[in-house]
């Protein structure tokens, strides 16, 4: 009987002992590590390697380095840039915790409006920040002139560090609010109740129960205000006067000076920081998964007079604050001329008289901002999927994992320069064999803007498709594998429809983002394709502070609307999952 | 070749199974006969959910062979077992209708569309659901989920039904009704069936036979009535119903075991082993009575407590066996017996333990 059945066994069809799907799937895990190395991993060894090299290509070791060390111009921009980070921090995150408070703790009235005022910052590019403190502090600012000359007017002195740290806490502040509302929602319930329970006082209830409960959303708000801070170029580059920063020195090394080489080594430099930030908020990170899956109690606010009166003044006045910096731009950018001829109309829309592209500019930068949502919505789902479905295959998929976030770690400039090493280098040389580049075509084209936006906003995205995922049953794969229904028909008939609303959140996050940024896409546009916030950039280089005020609210209008079409169809999917779920 | 072998459906022949170095699986052999439903039960953690896995292809094991109608089946992917698979959270596409749901395996083969709607409303009509088509998962109550589960698993006619811990979210009445309709369907197709549980009333009035998992390893195979009546160890004796133990010396010459100055008479069909033992009874084999009843095993009880359950009454006695020691004893007697007697807490009552109850184990190390 036994040989019987080995016989039997020996002569089955090789087909049948094949699982196709899984070496699919396998091959397609490999190939998202494939191209995570290729677009991160490589460019970054390229842009180490490109510092430790001379301008003429000959290895100098870490000559670059100790020249770097020794220029006190350039050390300078550390101390600079570590101070004006750490002061926005500490603003940012204490604005950010109390304005979050207010809206998962209180019952003040308007949440939504606060929420959505708080959040406007998101959608425009960090040099409006810096342009619209020019037309509010700066040398003929509504302030600084007291109104037009209607009041005494008083200078802050904004271009320096004072300028960068306003600038920077408008940028950071949303997303600190963010990250501690997400926080001090989960917070449980019953943890209030005992600390009440046994009489102690506010102060002591907030010391020994509040903060402890959010403290992973706390360092993680820390870390991101200070990455932010820390490696935003575009307020700096407006309102920073001779006030010099890592940022701001990367590109003035390259762009100014055409030093690549001292701009590798700034980027390196600028990279330590981040990448330690990176590493603390991953441990923290890991600790609080344990913490969230103890099933724990909505906290539910209780009316209090006295605070709720607090934290409503407190929220209006942040949110005028917000909605009157906004508002100085989108009047200044009105203006024929400002502060003499005040006049409406839309002169400085026209962009004439102006470099930087105008609405070609604009409309590159929106079809950039498009193939970015599109391309890199696709492929960091599909890559969350694979990832987060497959069965087996553990070392892969962690290795995957990993370099799926590390992005986190890496500033937009950090990312535009090791591009134009990478995709620029006609070829590689290793012991006399040379290889030549195969993405060597990419270099200056759409493709490798809109490859340098989807990198720098992968790890965000990625997380979130991730953790949409983990909320669908994990044996979906494996009920349509016990079926013979191929896993791509699954992700299209089920996965997908399940997971729309966290795919329309991720384009959203894509496009709006795209749209913004400046600090990759300043080292990798050419001259055929200028985009809306590169353009805003050089206007504001080139004095025509109007113009690049104009352009950067085409830019937050487009972000508006998309945010709107974005709420219009989530509202629609919405409704379409109600008919799932209505019992 | 015999003809019990040719009858052997499934074969689980010395499966292993490791986690890096953790065993979950260690050596487990059983073997199936067309149409037999086989119950897995066994405490958490003891490798019921791996094994039930490893027949299905969905992880592979590292040694040893499963042959489906006599093909080894070992290194095939799941798609091509021919398995339906019920899990425990069912696993319900949310987006798809129940019908889209039970459909959703049969789209490949069936092109017209009026084949597979006749195809679909059998399968809703076989678990009851003829009425419930269109609505979604979460529309239904947790039973009939269970049913679009069950007829989802069933569309694509699988050589082999495997079930894990199907019932466990369901509430206790809609679970006892279940357990009858699953047994019916699967009797009426004929279907080999497979079901992984943690309840043992639900292994021991579905199954044709139960195997008890422990630890990764088989530690009994058999009919319930046989796993009931025979348990091979204490531990299944304590895991299926409850089981009083003592511990204690056999003498096999006389067919009796010792403790103390206690000997209990033991008429049973065991073959020797050694001296240790451990010896053992049911609660409900156990009689009391109040009258001064005489004889071998009939033993002189201290009676602590008498426990109301329903349907029986829970007897808590202690049983001295000299030099004032005592050793705890539970007897479940009917209600009719409790009245009779008139036994009480507090009190004093003989406890009969009838020679031909008594089961005898190997003393475990
Ligand atoms: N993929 C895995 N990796 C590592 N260990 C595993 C894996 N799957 C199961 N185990 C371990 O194998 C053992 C048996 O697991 P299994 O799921 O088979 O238990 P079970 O009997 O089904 O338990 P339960 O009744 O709780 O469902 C457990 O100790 C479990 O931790
Ligand atoms: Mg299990």
């Amino acid at each position: 009987m036994a040989q019987a059945n080995q016989a039997a066994g020996a002569a089955l069809p090789a087909a049948d002992t094949f699982d196709r799907e899984l070496w699919l799937k396998r091959a397609l895990i490999l190939l998202v590590s494939a191209w995570l190395v290729a677009v991160v991993i490589l460019p970054l060894i390229q842009l180490l390697s490109k510092s430790l090299f001379d301008n003429h290509g000959v290895f100098v070791g870490l000559a670059n380095y100790v020249e770097y060390f020794t220029t006190p111009e350039l050390r300078r921009s550390i101390g600079n840039s570590v101070f004006v980070s750490v002061t926005t921090t500490v603003i940012s995150v204490t604005l950010g915790f109390l304005f979050a408070y207010a809206l998962t703790r209180t019952c003040i009235p308007l949440k939504g409006a606060f929420r959505g005022l708080a959040m406007m910052p998101l959608f425009a590019p960090t040099l409006l920040n810096g342009i619209a403190l020019i037309y509010l502090f700066g040398r003929k600012g509504l302030i600084t002139r007291g109104f037009f000359g209607a009041i005494p007017g008083f200078d802050i002195g904004l271009y320096g560090s004072t300028g960068i740290i306003i600038s920077e806490v408008i940028f950071t502040f949303p997303q600190a609010m963010l990250i501690l509302s997400v926080a001090l929602r989960m917070t449980d319930a019953r943890l209030y109740e005992a600390s009440q329970s046994m009489g102690a006082s506010r102060l002591r209830t907030f010391l020994t129960v509040t903060l402890p409960g959010v403290k992973y959303g706390l360092i993680s708000a820390i870390f991101v205000c200070f990455i932010l801070a820390f490696t935003d170029f575009g307020a700096p580059k407006v309102v920073g006067g001779q006030y010099n920063i890592l940022a701001t020195d990367i590109y003035k090394q390259v762009i100014g000076q055409q030093n690549f080489t001292m701009g590798a080594v700034v980027s390196v430099v600028l990279l330590i920081p981040t990448v330690l930030a990176f590493v603390v908020d991953r441990i923290a990170q890991r600790r609080q998964v344990a913490l969230i899956q103890a099933k724990s109690v909505p906290l539910t606010p209780k009316p209090d007079k006295q605070v709720d009166g607090f934290y409503l003044a407190y929220c209006s006045f942040i949110s005028l604050l917000i909605l009157a910096f906004f508002a100085t731009a989108a009047y200044a950018s009105l203006v024929k001329v400002w502060p003499y001829k005040l006049e409406l109309g839309l002169w400085h829309y026209q962009f004439r008289g102006t470099g930087g592209g105008g609405y070609g500019a604009f409309f590159n930068s929106v079809r950039m901002a498009c193939y970015s949502a599109v391309v890199g919505t696709a492929v960091t789902f599909f890559s969350a999927y694979l990832i987060e479905k497959s069965r087996g295959m553990r070392a892969l998929r962690q290795t995957s994992y990993f370099l799926s976030i590390l992005p986190l770690a890496l500033p937009g400039l950090v990312i535009g320069l090791a591009y134009i090493f990478f995709f620029n280098a006609p070829g590689w040389t290793f012991g006399g064999i040379t290889i030549p580049n195969p993405f060597n075509w990419l270099y200056a084209t759409m493709g490798i803007l809109v490859l340098s936006n989807i990198v720098h906003f992968y790890s965000v995205s990625f997380l979130t498709a991730t953790t949409a995922l983990k909320q669908l049953d994990k044996e979906f794969e494996t009920v349509s594998e016990s079926l013979g229904v191929p896993f791509h028909i699954t992700f299209f008939r089920v996965t997908v429809p399940v997971c729309l609303p966290a795919i329309l959140e991720i384009a959203m996050y894509y496009f709006v983002n795209s749209m913004a940024t400046v600090s990759a896409v300043i080292f990798l546009y050419s001259a055929d394709i200028p985009l809306a916030s590169v353009a805003i950039a050089n206007m504001d280089d080139a004095g025509d502070i109007a113009p690049a005020c104009a352009m950067s609210m085409l830019v937050v209008l487009a972000n508006v609307a998309v945010r709107l079409l974005y709420g219009l169809l989530t509202r629609k999917v919405n409704r379409r999952t109600q008919a799932w779920t209505r019992r | 070749m015999t003809s019990t072998e040719s009858e052997t459906y499934l074969s689980v022949e010395r499966v292993t199974k490791r986690f890096g170095a953790f065993t979950a699986l260690s050596d487990v052999s059983f073997t199936a006969r067309r149409g037999e439903f086989l119950s897995i039960l066994g405490p958490s953690g003891c490798g019921k959910t791996t094994i039930l896995r490893a027949v299905a292809g969905l992880e592979p094991q590292d040694e040893g062979v499963v042959r489906l109608k006599g093909r080894d089946v070992s290194t095939m992917p799941v798609s091509k077992r021919h398995v339906g698979i019920v899990f425990q959270s069912y696993a319900l596409f949310p987006n798809l209708s129940a019908r889209d749901n039970v459909a959703y395996g049969l789209r490949k083969d069936l092109k017209d569309r009026r084949a597979l709607a006749e195809r679909v409303d059998k399968l809703l009509a076989l678990v009851g659901l003829e009425a419930a088509g269109n609505k979604y998962p979460s529309q239904l109550s947790g039973g009939q989920q269970q049913r679009v589960a069950l007829a989802r698993a069933l569309a694509l006619s699988p050589d082999l039904l495997l079930l894990d811990e199907p019932l466990s979210a369901l509430d206790a009445q809609v679970r006892v009704m279940l357990r009858a309709e699953i047994r019916a369907l699967t009797q009426r197709l004929g279907m080999t069936t497979i079901m992984v549980t943690h309840d043992q009333e639900e292994a021991m009035t579905m199954a044709d036979r139960i195997l008890i998992m422990n630890q990764g390893r088989l530690v009994q195979n058999g009919s319930p009535s046989d796993i009931y009546e025979a348990p091979a160890s204490p531990f299944v004796a304590s895991f299926i119903g409850s089981m009083n133990f003592v511990s204690g010396d056999m003498h096999w010459d006389s067919r009796t075991f010792h403790r103390g100055n206690l000997s209990v008479k033991i008429d049973r069909d065991v073959s020797p082993f050694g001296k240790e033992a451990v010896a053992a009874i049911r609660p409900e084999d156990i009689r009391v009575s109040t009258n001064g009843e005489a004889g071998p095993n009939v033993f002189e009880v201290e009676v602590d407590n008498v426990e109301y359950r329903g349907p029986v009454y829970r007897v808590t006695m202690r049983l001295p066996f000299g030099g004032g020691q005592t050793l705890p004893l539970v007897a479940d007697i009917t209600a009719d017996q409790a009245r009779r007697t008139g036994v009480s807490g507090r009190t004093r009552a003989k406890a009969i333990l009838p020679a031909d109850r008594v089961h005898l184990f190997r003393a475990e190390a």
